[in-house]
């Protein structure tokens, strides 16, 4: 039994001590300034807003959560090819890649015990997957040059989005057609990105219409095992779609899209538990399929510059055959309206009503089953939410809620208060206290695993017997909602022109996480505590060079079933130091070191990650970029079974090359 | 339900006063920040822009106002140590289908020239002060990139951004740093 750090009360108050002290020198209040917006970068600029937080325009600098936003830029020049592991760049998300095709990411010192607790979104559309409980990041493929920016925020969000989003909001927007004009053509060999080939045209339908057309075909090799040999994970995806854009002059905007991803060959390591053996299963290679379809419509009219409303309607098939025999497959709709209205200059009320329906059915395979096998799932919301500026749009507040009705806990809702206080047009300090709440899913109420078999005379502490039982963990129609209480603090500054800082602490406050007793049951016995923060510093001396780097620190306190497990689940420890340089008008260099520190439960180790790359420009149509990822170790591991640990999947050192066409 | 009553509450603090004019100014306001970021990220040829300290000067066309607000702030500012002069013109005067010639020097002696709400016709005169720019030229106007304007910006329900004219750059002496034409859309 480990000694817990009993005193972990008065690290949180050094902690707020320590961001008061930081503050403390900016107590008075100046007056308004002429353009608060000068002193900022380019990226700041073509940031502005942050839509995600309230729901409204609003300039990062002053949001009142923890935001991160990922620019096109970035997602330029830091090599990365999927949106989770663009990920690595927000400061209080850890990103684990578990296989070639498997990632597990989570926020703020936790990742869902049972489902994810983090929401990502692709224009408005919801990627969560509720039969499971979690998001496919593996088939969340698309042209990366076509995304505008991705917004994260660390922290509740449910304010507005609803159950899934209790420790973050990942929102990805992708370009309008009109900005996306023209032919895209980009290709990449290497060797663990064998192939990757991206396609996509924009075109011009009548004066006021765009559009584009993509495909993309992405070939990745497999992990390392730990003697240094082939995993069985390597994979294909095929991705196309579509979108179309039209500015009516009338303000009524609307824009259709549409898309597939298509897997045949998503390799992995299958368990399958042998009958008549006590706790022993045999390893099958798989070679599953993957299909996912979605056609997404939105309208949106701007009624004048106070009154703005949108409806976002999408119909998702998503079939998964990963696993050995077992077959999932659902259908989807969702429908989001969402109003803002300003009352007045100081004055904003955003509101909305959300629904979103899902039909599966399920065939199952001799580890995993659902009861029912086919089942309707619902879960209805509305929300709304005020924020008010005071003196002289200094201070903000932002108050609202979202109400929710779902099949499997009834009622929950979600309140949030939110405060920012903008000392001067360079400093801005923010604080949140919300309630957010994950409701469960058919994978919590329904789902039955079994892994292993066991000797039932050797369970009950006896000599062996002959006589298997299975092992299951078996899903509980008794589980309740997962429930949050957030206190967050903020604060960001622009030391000089050149150098800006964003800080953020945080207390979790968890109650009823789902677990699994020592009998091998789903219950609500898991709770504590989680603190931690983030600290995030940019500094750009000239145009040529930037120079990021980020520190992010959560501790877990938990009590109940599995609480040490959970605890030691999550490093408590990332870095990341980057840097852009461009030399000339042509050349740039991009380096990027992390750092993740020890996962217990899953035992791996800390470790550093760097990545290089090089980019000529060699004319206006044409980029040319070599990237080395993972360079300091031929293979590291960032997550395994520790009962598993020879053949756990290690993540490969990786050389490629990237010719980008633009015409 | 208490907390919705509370929501609605605090809604009612708000002082009642007109959002269009703020909207307006503060979409300005972040189009000067991006004009002070492209004079950060511009090169002009040294007979232009000699010394670090030489001033810099912006002429804009504009007859609404707006550039008469700014000219307080903006002639106090220093923009990578360059003092900045502000000349305003009200609008251009062209006859036989040439710039006055007083304009014209004005324009010729700018480093950027900023015309808001220009008028298609007028971009080609502007254009063509010179075989060889040595300013950079920005507007307002719908599509001012596309008609030959170097930058243009654009404004959607959510975000100010702006599109790069490659060729009218490249046509030009100054040198604008890749990451503004990486940043902002490309068009020809």
């Amino acid at each position: 039994m480990r000694i817990r750090n009993s005193h972990h009360v008065s690290r949180i108050q050094a902690a707020i001590c320590l961001l008061c002290v930081l503050t403390g020198n900016l107590l008075y209040a100046q007056q308004k300034p002429v353009n608060e917006y000068l002193n900022l970068s380019f990226e700041e600029l073509t940031n502005l807003d942050v839509t995600s937080v309230t729901g409204v325009e609003e300039q990062w600098f002053h949001a009142p959560a923890a935001v991160y936003v990922i620019t096109q830029e970035d997602i330029q020049r830091t090599g990365h090819q999927s949106l989770a592991e663009l990920l690595r760049l927000v400061p209080g998300i850890d990103v684990t890649q578990a296989s070639s095709n498997g990632w597990s990411i989570g926020a703020r010192g936790v990742k869902g015990n049972y489902g994810d607790s983090l929401l990502m979104l692709i224009d408005g559309r919801s990627l969560h997957d509720p039969l499971q409980s979690f998001i496919s990041w593996d088939t969340q493929d698309m042209v990366l040059n076509d995304i505008k920016n991705i917004e994260v925020i660390r922290g509740p969000g449910a304010t507005l989005w609803g159950s899934k989003a209790v420790n973050g909001v990942i929102n990805v927007t992708t370009k309008t057609t009109r900005d996306t004009q023209g032919w895209f053509l980009s290709g990449i060999t290497g060797n663990h990105d064998r192939a990757n080939l991206s396609m996509r045209y924009g075109g011009q339908l009548d004066e006021d219409t765009y559009f584009r057309v993509w495909t993309k075909y992405a070939n990745r090799g497999p992990f390392k095992k730990p003697n240094g040999s082939d995993h069985h994970d390597d994979w294909d995806l095929h991705t196309s779609g579509f979108r179309i854009d039209t500015q009516a002059p009338d303000g009524l905007d609307w824009m259709i899209k549409g898309g597939i991803a298509y897997s045949g060959h998503m390799g992995d390591m299958d368990k399958e538990p042998i009958t008549n053996a006590h706790f022993q299963h045999n390893d099958i290679i798989s070679d599953g399929a993957v299909f996912d379809a979605y056609i997404q419509g939105t309208i949106s009219k701007q009624v004048n510059d106070r009154n703005k409303w949108s409806i976002t309607a999408s119909y998702v098939h998503s079939v998964n055959d990963t696993l050995t025999d077992l077959h999932l497959q659902r259908d989807s709709v969702d429908i989001d309206y969402r109003h803002r209205l300003a009352t007045s200059e100081n004055q904003l009320f955003v509101w909305g009503a959300s629904s979103r329906v899902s039909s599966d059915h399920t065939r199952s395979n001799n580890v995993i089953s659902y009861d029912p096998a086919d089942a309707l799932t619902y879960d209805l919301g509305f929300y709304i939410q005020s924020s008010t500026n005071f003196f002289d749009d200094h201070l903000s507040l932002v108050i609202g809620s979202k109400f929710e009705y779902n099949n499997f806990s009834g009622f929950e809702y979600h309140p949030s208060i939110r405060t920012t206080w903008s000392i001067d047009n360079d400093n801005t300090l923010w604080a949140a206290v919300s309630r957010a709440v994950r409701a469960p899913s058919r994978s919590a109420v329904d789902r039955t695993v079994t892994p292993f078999y066991a000797d039932a005379s050797i369970l009950a502490g006896g000599p062996p017997s002959g006589f298997y039982i299975p092992l299951t963990l078996s899903g509980n129609d008794e589980i309740k909602s997962e429930k949050l209480i957030a206190y967050e603090l903020g604060y960001r500054t622009h030391l000089t022109k050149a150098l800006s800082l964003d800080t953020a602490a945080f207390v979790n406050d968890y109650s009823q996480l789902i677990s699994i007793s020592q009998q091998f049951n789903l219950n609500n016995n898991l709770g504590g505590e989680v603190y931690g923060g983030e600290i995030n510093a940019v500094w750009e001396p000239a145009p040529t060079l930037r120079v990021e780097a980020g520190y992010s620190y959560a501790k877990s306190f938990l009590k109940g079933d599995l609480s040490e497990d959970v605890e030691e689940s999550y490093p408590e420890n990332h870095f990341h130091l980057r840097t852009y340089l461009d030399i000339g008008n042509d050349l740039e260099c991009h380096g990027a070191l992390y750092y993740t520190g020890r996962n217990e439960t899953f035992d791996a180790d800390p470790y550093f990650r760097l990545d290089l790359g090089l980019t000529w420009h060699m004319n206006e149509h044409t980029s040319l970029s070599l990237w080395g990822q993972n360079l300091i170790d031929g293979q590291h591991l960032e997550l395994s079974d520790p009962t598993q640990r020879s053949i756990a999947a290690e993540v490969p050192r990786a050389i490629y090359l990237q010719l980008n066409l633009t015409y | 339900m208490p907390l919705l009553w509370i929501v609605l509450s605090v809604g009612m603090l708000g002082q009642s006063e007109s959002s269009e004019s703020a909207r307006e100014n503060k979409i300005q306001k972040i189009k000067i920040a991006y004009m002070v970021n492209f004079i950060r990220f511009t090169v002009w040829p040294e007979s232009h822009l000699p010394n670090d300290d030489s001033t810099l000067v912006i002429s804009m066309i504009d007859n609404s106002g707006f550039a008469q607000k700014i000219q307080g702030s903006l002639s106090k500012a220093k923009i990578n140590q360059h003092p900045i002069q502000l000349h305003i013109i009200d609008e251009l005067k062209i006859t036989d289908g040439q710039i006055h010639e007083e304009q014209k020097n004005k324009l010729l002696a700018s480093h950027v020239i900023y015309y808001r709400n220009a008028h298609k016709s007028d971009i080609e005169f502007l254009t063509g002060l010179q075989d060889q720019p040595q300013f950079l030229l920005l507007g307002d106007m719908k599509d001012f990139a596309e008609h030959g304007g170097m930058i243009g910006f654009k404004e959607s329900s959510s975000k100010v951004g702006f599109y790069v004219n490659i060729n009218a750059i490249r046509q030009s002496k100054i040198q604008i740093s890749s990451k503004v034409l990486r940043l902002g859309t490309t068009v020809r």
